[in-house]
């Protein structure tokens, strides 16, 4: 034990793990040192006992135990891919729903700024203009490019009221100027003979013929396209030849002028203006699709008789073809020949109980479906402000007083038989009823 | 033709494809080429794990389990080492966790029956068999008797024949350290065997 050679250096030279050098160094060693001799020999006996223990055989059941349980993590591979698919799938489906949804409700949302982006006319008579002035718009029953032709000439309608408003103070007064810088001034009383003519040609169902002197003015009912539709900052005077109030207007103009220049024919303001109101007749307006949600239908159809017989209006059902199926769509529309101040009482009679409501939209519409399915979601409140116009929404703006105002001067000046329109009403019965866009703004 | 397997490979096929071809098959999830893995590798495993825990039924339950563990970490296998040095790996590891959890009585390997002996299949007289299988006991008692580190690495060497550079792998330590500890080992044997080192010399 006294030999201080590096003796794991035996057990590599026995296991055979050194390097030429090294073996070449140990047997130079062995062959001096009998201590490190006999250790490697004692080295090499304790190897070769253990390497005489014998070999054991592994039982099967490890081989089965393994296989069993790969088997089993197969199933659970396969079952686990299998779920993850089927998460996958579920996945992608709610995605898909939630996608929809999304654009349904941005569709919705699209709609609601327009709505809201201008003051909506507060009577029901406005409407028309717009599908006057957008007729293929109204024909097709999109109701967003309907509302933005309808504001735009609500606006040249409120010029026009003002312009009229202006002329008829004029008139009034004992000033004549301005009556005198009038093209028409010229022949007063030539004017008013040829207004007399006029009206008794239209009695008798002939068209109107344009006055020599003044601009020819386009027909009532023909639809005035949106790109040359008047922006509401212009002047008043180019609106004077807007259709629609020109029998009246130019009726209070002549018969001023006349007055003024002819004493015989001056007779008192009423008495001209009953005369060409009784000899006007106002041409058709264009018709109107109005819908009335209801929460109870039948109760609803029968305020709507009731209604239509005190104000003595006839309703007819559209015709059906004799072969079609039942269609309680048909059965629950109504077609109206009325005016629109009796449009608008029709709406107040019918809107009182509370359970109904009338406006100027069709079933069809996407607005109108979400209070007809309650939703999507089952949801009883919209999610927008609603496209369509309440047909008695009354914004407190200043058009709309405006409005009112030359409505009301219009009603001094003389009674003109209103104008009646095709009314095509359609009863839906809906879960909740459509709010205004007013009211939805408020909350 | 060669009859296929349940997964459509020829059942010899497997057998002649190297370690490598068939972890590459298994981390396919072609579960059959584990199952080849298992039968070349279960016999060695399984002997130098029973030398380890000296208990035949814990040697099963711990190569079973090392197997499954290799089973399920294949796709982890990347195959720097070779699959032999990677499952003695984690059966020495399994065995290890095992007796720290099992502080039990060892069944001596030798009071079972002796058709689960591989080897040496060497004919001998009865008297050389009853001297055989006394040295067998003592020999298998003094690795008992030894720290786990000297019997794994004195079985890796002497009883599977593993090389140095083997052992350190399986043994994550560095190949000069194998040496050393190996010497330290065999030194720590013959100190408990010297008796019977004495009768061999």
């Amino acid at each position: 034990m006294n030999c201080a050679y590096d003796k794991e250096k035996l057990t590599g030279y026995y296991d055979g793990e050194l390097s030429a050098a090294e073996k070449a160094d140990v047997e130079r060693h062995i062959a001096a040192c009998s201590e490190c001799l006999r250790e490697l020999g004692e080295l090499k006996s304790a190897a070769l006992l253990v390497r005489e223990l014998p070999r054991l055989r592994a039982p099967l059941s490890i081989a089965e135990g393994v296989s069993l349980e790969i088997q089993a993590a197969g199933k659970v591979h396969v079952l686990a891919s299998f779920r993850r698919k089927i998460l996958w799938a579920s996945a992608a489906a709610a995605g898909l729903f939630l996608l929809v949804n999304v654009m349904y409700f941005t569709a919705a949302k699209q709609r609601a700024p327009l709505a809201s982006s201008a003051p909506l006319s507060p009577a029901i008579a406005r409407i028309p203009e717009a599908q006057k002035a957008a007729p293929e718009f109204a024909e097709k029953g999109d109701p967003a490019a309907l509302r933005m032709e309808a504001d735009r000439s609500l606006a040249d309608e409120g010029l026009k009221r003002r312009a009229m408003e202006e002329s008829r103070k004029d008139l009034a007064g004992s000033d004549g100027k301005r009556a005198g810088d009038k093209p028409g001034a010229a022949a007063p009383k030539a004017d008013a003979l040829n207004e007399l003519e006029r009206s008794k040609l239209a009695g008798a169902g002939k068209e109107l013929p344009a006055r020599p002197a003044e601009a020819p003015a386009a027909p009532p009912a023909a639809p005035v396209p949106a790109a040359t539709a008047k922006p509401a900052a212009e002047p008043a005077p180019p609106k004077m030849e807007a259709p629609k109030p020109e029998p009246a207007k130019d009726a209070v103009v002549e018969k001023a002028a006349a007055k003024k220049e002819s004493e015989p024919l001056a007779k008192s303001n009423a008495d001209l203006k009953a005369k060409v109101a009784s000899a006007v007749v106002p041409a058709e307006l264009p018709p109107l699709n109005c819908t009335i949600s209801s929460l109870q239908l039948s109760k609803s159809r029968k305020t709507l008789e009731d209604s239509l017989k005190k104000m003595g209006v006839a309703a007819q059902q559209p015709p059906q073809p004799m072969k079609a199926p039942r269609n309680r769509d048909s059965e629950n529309t109504l077609v109206l020949e009325v005016t629109d101040s009796q449009l608008a009482k029709l709406r107040e009679e019918l809107e009182k109980p509370g359970d109904a409501r009338l406006m100027v939209t069709e079933p069809s519409d996407m607005f109108m479906s979400q209070y007809k399915s309650g939703g999507i979601f089952g949801r009883k409140e919209p999610v927008a402000a609603p496209v369509a116009r309440s047909a008695g929404a009354a914004p407190k703006d200043k058009d709309a007083k405006d409005g009112e105002d030359a409505a009301k001067n219009q009603a001094e000046a003389g009674a003109v038989p209103e104008a009646k329109r095709k009314v095509t009403l359609r009863m839906v019965e809906v879960k909740t009823l459509p709010r205004d866009p007013e009211e939805l703004q408020r909350k | 033709m060669s009859p296929l397997d349940s997964q459509g490979v020829p059942a010899g096929e497997l057998r002649e494809l190297p370690d490598r071809e068939l972890v590459l098959r298994c981390q396919r999830n072609e579960t059959r080429a584990f199952d080849e893995l298992v039968t070349r590798h279960q016999d060695r495993v399984y002997s130098a794990v029973a030398r380890f825990c000296g208990n035949m039924e814990d040697a099963a339950d711990i190569v079973q389990r090392a197997f499954i563990n290799a089973f399920r970490k294949i796709q982890e296998f990347k195959g720097d080492s070779a699959f032999s040095t990677w499952i003695y790996r984690i059966a020495f590891n399994q065995a290890i966790s095992f007796r720290r959890e099992n502080r039990r009585t060892t069944v001596s390997i030798y009071s079972k029956d002796d058709d689960k002996v591989v080897e040496p299949a060497v004919e001998a007289n009865p008297t050389e068999k009853a001297e055989g299988e006394e040295t067998q006991k003592k020999v298998q008692q003094a690795l008992e008797q030894l720290e786990e580190g000297d019997r794994q690495i004195i079985l890796l060497k002497d009883l599977q024949g593993h090389s140095y550079e083997e052992i350190a792998d399986i043994l994550q330590i560095p190949k000069g350290t194998v040496r050393s500890r190996l010497h330290r080992a065999r030194l720590e044997l013959k100190s408990k065997l010297k008796s019977y080192i004495g009768t061999l010399k």
